[in-house]
């Protein structure tokens, strides 16, 4: 496995477009969680309610809460991610298209070793993902929050684990439409496509579905944070916030990451390369 | 002899195109086995298929009489139609991945791009390279780690004159090495100068089977002619070991039956008091052969 995803890193080293899109990813990254304080700070002073926004930053970037926060920002569906989608899409749809795939088999590759290559890859990034959201959140953590125990700065840390599962499922979703479409920029559209269908299947298909549908599946991982922000109810305001990851939804979820993972396979298998 | 290659009664359709019908061959150890046909024959899907790059429709394969698996694969080393690469990568960057994939030593690298003349290239990415260069790389790709068995599809294409030439000299060097190659090409010139064996394939069917000497002994024509061409159109005739007989001018075009040499000709025709002014067999060149082969 190790092997394989040596390879798979040679294959990008020198990759120009590859090393691009995992700096704009990392530039956005960073806008975005250096730049939500500062524009909560900004926006603070413009209201004339300063205080109440210092409470609210506060209260957002506080230990434990801030890791629900921030994988919650994180993995919104039609956000960030996609550029990992992307960078997915690319590197599989490449193969397809230099015919290197075939070069590949015929050095020695199994269809299988192609396909694990590929969700080597994808581990990779999501762990890179993922840590780089965790450093975010120490930073943004230690420089605004109250609380900072070890167990206070330690706490709620399965949201990481939780955006880690979000982030591959959705990964191993866009290696599966590149296999199926081998070509980048019918992948692009079925892909952007299918971000805008579902929402419309799930409002027209009957209430029970939508934890089913792949997206929503994944996104229920991290849903709206519940921080002691929003915790109150009241009669005009009654909806319930996420207080803990549902099994149900991380099941549900893993079983799309290997549908996804052995449809690829058949198709793989199946295919003339 | 031992067996490199079996192929038993493969087959493979795209739609309605019949590319590889029942096809069975056998590659023996230390050959230089020719695939010949046209384009569209069959040639590269059969290659695909026993590569493993191409599922088949029927019949099955094996290399070295084992089962088929992607070790036997790390065993060979191909071009098949076109050179692949990762063109954003350098040649020796590529050559690392073929090499990490068929799990051989880096070392190995500097030998196989002096042997085609590249190493003052390695740094250089693949898709600045001409289409000669990648045909080079290709080679030097496939040359990787000594393989016990070279797939050569249409090699010299994109070369230039001295390119062939020095493509040809190199796969008749690695052949003396007793390396198997396996050559398809629709070029017959390429396939008479380095072949052992050969097979004919069209529109996905074996028309003929056999070592490259005994395709062009298949027919000789001889040519023989005397001051007294009545004299000896009459020998000629009672001769009775001929198949064939035409007239050119004052020359005679024979083919003779199996068996009988141009020595056994002249014999006879000394016996008979005539002294030819001409004499000598016309060999068909693997060309007439197959066009030949083909209109049957």
């Amino acid at each position: 496995m190790i092997r394989l995803l040596k390879i798979e890193f040679k294959k990008v080293v020198s990759y120009k477009a590859f090393w691009f899109m995992i700096g704009f990813y990392a530039t956005l990254l960073a806008i975005m969680i250096f730049g939500i304080p500062g524009l909560i700070d900004y926006v603070a002073e413009k209201s004339g309610e300063a205080t109440q926004f210092r409470i609210f930053k506060a209260i957002v970037f506080n230990f434990p809460d801030i890791w629900q926060n921030i994988a919650f920002v994180a993995s919104f569906r039609f956000f960030i991610k996609i550029v990992l989608g992307i960078i997915i899409i690319i590197l599989v749809t490449t193969e397809f298209h230099f015919l290197t795939i075939r070069a590949n088999i015929i050095n020695g590759f199994s269809r299988g070793d192609f396909l694990a290559g590929k969700l080597m890859m994808i581990i990779l990034l999501a762990v890179f993902s993922t840590v780089i959201i965790f450093l975010s959140g120490l930073y943004l953590g230690f420089t605004n929050s109250v609380a900072s125990s070890m167990g206070q700065v330690f706490g709620k840390m399965e949201y990481l684990a939780g955006y880690f599962l979000e982030v591959s499922t959705y990964l191993i979703f866009c290696l599966f439409f590149a296999i199926l479409f081998k070509k980048t920029g019918i992948t692009f559209i079925a892909h952007f496509v299918y971000l805008i269908i579902e929402p419309i299947l799930d409002y027209k298909l009957p209430d029970g579905f939508d934890p089913y549908l792949p997206l929503n599946a994944m996104n229920r991982i991290i849903q709206s944070p519940n921080t002691s922000l929003i915790k109150v109810k009241t009669d005009e305001f009654n909806f319930d916030f996420q207080e803990f990851i549902a099994f149900q939804d991380v099941a549900v979820c893993v079983a799309y990451a290997g549908l996804f993972t052995a449809l690829s396979y058949f198709i793989l298998k199946h295919r003339d390369l | 002899m031992e067996n490199v290659l079996t192929i038993s009664n493969l087959d493979k359709r795209y739609g309605k195109i019949h590319a590889v019908n029942n096809l069975s061959i056998v590659v023996e150890k230390g050959s230089v086995y020719g695939i010949l046909g046209p384009n569209g024959s069959g040639k590269t899907t059969t290659l695909g298929i026993v590569l493993g790059v191409v599922n088949s429709g029927g019949g099955s394969f094996s290399w070295f009489n084992e089962p088929n698996s992607k070790q036997n694969r790390k065993r060979i080393g191909a071009i098949l139609e076109q050179p692949l690469f990762y063109p954003y990568l350098s040649a020796l960057n590529n050559l690392k991945i073929v090499a990490d994939i068929k799990q051989v030593s880096y070392d190995d690298i500097e030998r196989v791009l002096k042997i085609v003349d590249l190493w003052e290239r390695k740094d250089s990415k693949f898709k600045t390279f001409s289409y000669g260069m990648k045909q080079r790389l290709a080679i030097a790709s496939a040359l990787l780690g000594n393989p016990e068995v070279l797939i050569f599809d249409e090699p010299t294409n994109g070369l230039d004159p001295r390119g062939i030439a020095e493509i040809r000299e190199l796969i008749i060097d690695i052949a003396r090495q007793g390396i198997t190659i396996i050559l398809a090409s629709h070029l017959l010139d390429e396939v008479q100068k380095t072949c052992s064996h050969v097979v004919v394939l069209h529109k996905g069917e074996k028309l003929f089977e056999g070592k490259v000497e005994d395709v062009l002994n298949l027919s000789n024509t001889v040519e023989v002619a005397s001051n007294n061409a009545q004299i000896l159109e009459i020998a000629l005739n009672e001769f009775g070991k001929i198949n064939e007989m035409k007239r050119n001018g004052e020359q005679f075009l024979l083919s003779l039956s199996e068996g009988i040499t141009t020595t056994d000709l002249n014999t006879y025709l000394i016996d008979k008091g005539i002294i030819v002014s001409h004499l000598s067999v016309r060999k068909k060149s693997l060309e007439e052969q197959f066009l030949e082969l083909l209109s049957e």
